[in-house]
């Protein structure tokens, strides 16, 4: 029907097409797989989701309707996985919420050189994110390691932009604080 | 919104990862190249999305691959294959799902990985021995993806004995299941046949 290659992709691994799947698998477990990391924490655990989201993917593939990005689609499901996976494993966080406002001035502006430098070190970066809280984290996973717009993001997450908007602020700023105390010191 | 008394800080993020529609983007410029201030915080927000892609680690890889394609294949929706005699074996066994005193070598969903020796084997076997920092998740992981058993081990050495989800008789896929576990670098540092 339409000219969307990844429509045909889909189509294939519908199909049973084993060879379109594995190039699927190959396109995208990186993705999955990071983006379940940055929630689940545990390696193991974000194989598992992996697995599972891509059997899902497997099984599911007519289901693509063409409408979202592929990517968009797939880390929309693979969020809703790890929503029961945290719920199974007692992790389910009371809604946190964020909302508070982010003051809109480049606030604070310490000292933006030290932070820089301290964002040049993946180390001190993985322990910033790991500082922050979950729903921080992943907005920052999605905008700068899935590279989603934000409306994009809000479909995966199921929010409105605003929110997606509002958090990004509070991550920035979190790790900003963070990486500019690592860019000091340390 | 009056882009001279307005930072559009909550739009910075997505200047810096290109996805901002044109009329977005249009605007943002039009205030970076008036404010010293958002042109600060766009250098961070991009030194922050480097180090946001470097901070993440690989993923399963290879071996995730060829656990799924394990899946797909016991799946019953793909073009039905036959399934060869190891597989019927593979699952017999995990249907059987003998709980084992090894609990640190169980998965989760109680597939086994590990099978004493003496039980009667059909796969290819070979030598592995696993490195010395290499953890129990990981470990798991990679026997998983191979289909693996522990038969037998750790010898006088640390080498295992491993039984693979692979006809003895195939050795194309015997020399691919042994050089997908050399590349396992970080988990083992020998391989052979056994
Ligand atoms: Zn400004």
């Amino acid at each position: 029907m339409t000219a969307d290659p990844h429509q045909a992709w889909l189509d294939a691994i519908a199909a049973g097409d084993e060879a379109a799947m594995r190039r699927f698998y190959e396109t995208y477990a990186g993705a999955v797989y990071a983006f379940a990391l940055r929630r689940l924490d545990e390696p193991a655990e974000a194989a598992d989701l992996l697995h599972d989201v891509m059997l899902e993917v497997w099984r599911k593939a007519a289901g693509y309707q063409g409408r979202s990005r592929v990517r968009t689609w797939l880390l929309g499901i693979a969020h809703h996985r790890i929503l029961d996976r945290l719920r199974a494993l007692g992790r389910a966080r009371r809604r946190e919420d964020p909302e508070a406002d982010a003051a809109a001035h480049p606030d604070e502006r310490g000292n933006t050189l030290a932070a820089v430098a301290g964002a040049g070190d993946a180390r001190q970066v993985r322990r910033c994110l790991d500082g922050l809280p979950a729903i921080h984290r992943q907005v920052m996973h999605l905008a700068f390691y899935q590279e989603l717009s934000y409306p994009e993001i809000a479909a995966v997450l199921g929010c409105p932009s605003g929110t997606v908007k509002t958090r990004m602020m509070h991550a920035r700023r979190a790790m900003k604080r963070c990486l500019e105390a690592a860019g000091l010191g340390a | 919104m009056n882009d001279a008394t307005r930072h559009p800080l909550d739009l910075l993020p997505f200047l810096v990862n290109g996805t901002l529609s044109a009329a977005e983007r249009e605007q943002v410029e039009r205030h970076l190249a008036a404010c010293a201030a958002c042109r600060e915080e766009a250098g961070f927000l991009r030194a922050l999305k480097d180090g946001v892609r470097a901070a993440e680690t690989a993923g399963p890889g290879e071996l995730g691959w060829q656990r799924l394609q394990r899946a797909l294949r016991q799946d019953g929706r793909s073009p039905r294959r036959r399934a060869p005699g190891w597989m019927k074996l593979a699952l017999a066994a995990s249907l059987g799902a003998v709980v084992l005193q090894t609990a640190l070598l169980l998965d989760r969903s109680g597939d086994r990985v590990y099978r004493p020796a003496g039980e009667q084997t059909t796969g290819a076997v070979v030598q592995l021995r696993f490195r010395a920092q290499a953890t129990e998740a990981q470990i798991r992981a990679l026997l998983q993806a191979v289909g693996g058993r522990i038969v037998d081990g750790p010898g006088a050495l640390g080498v295992y004995r491993v039984q693979l989800a692979v006809d003895p008789g195939d050795t194309g896929a015997l020399r691919r299941r042994i050089e997908s576990l050399r590349a396992q670098d970080a988990v083992v540092t020998h391989v052979a046949p056994d």
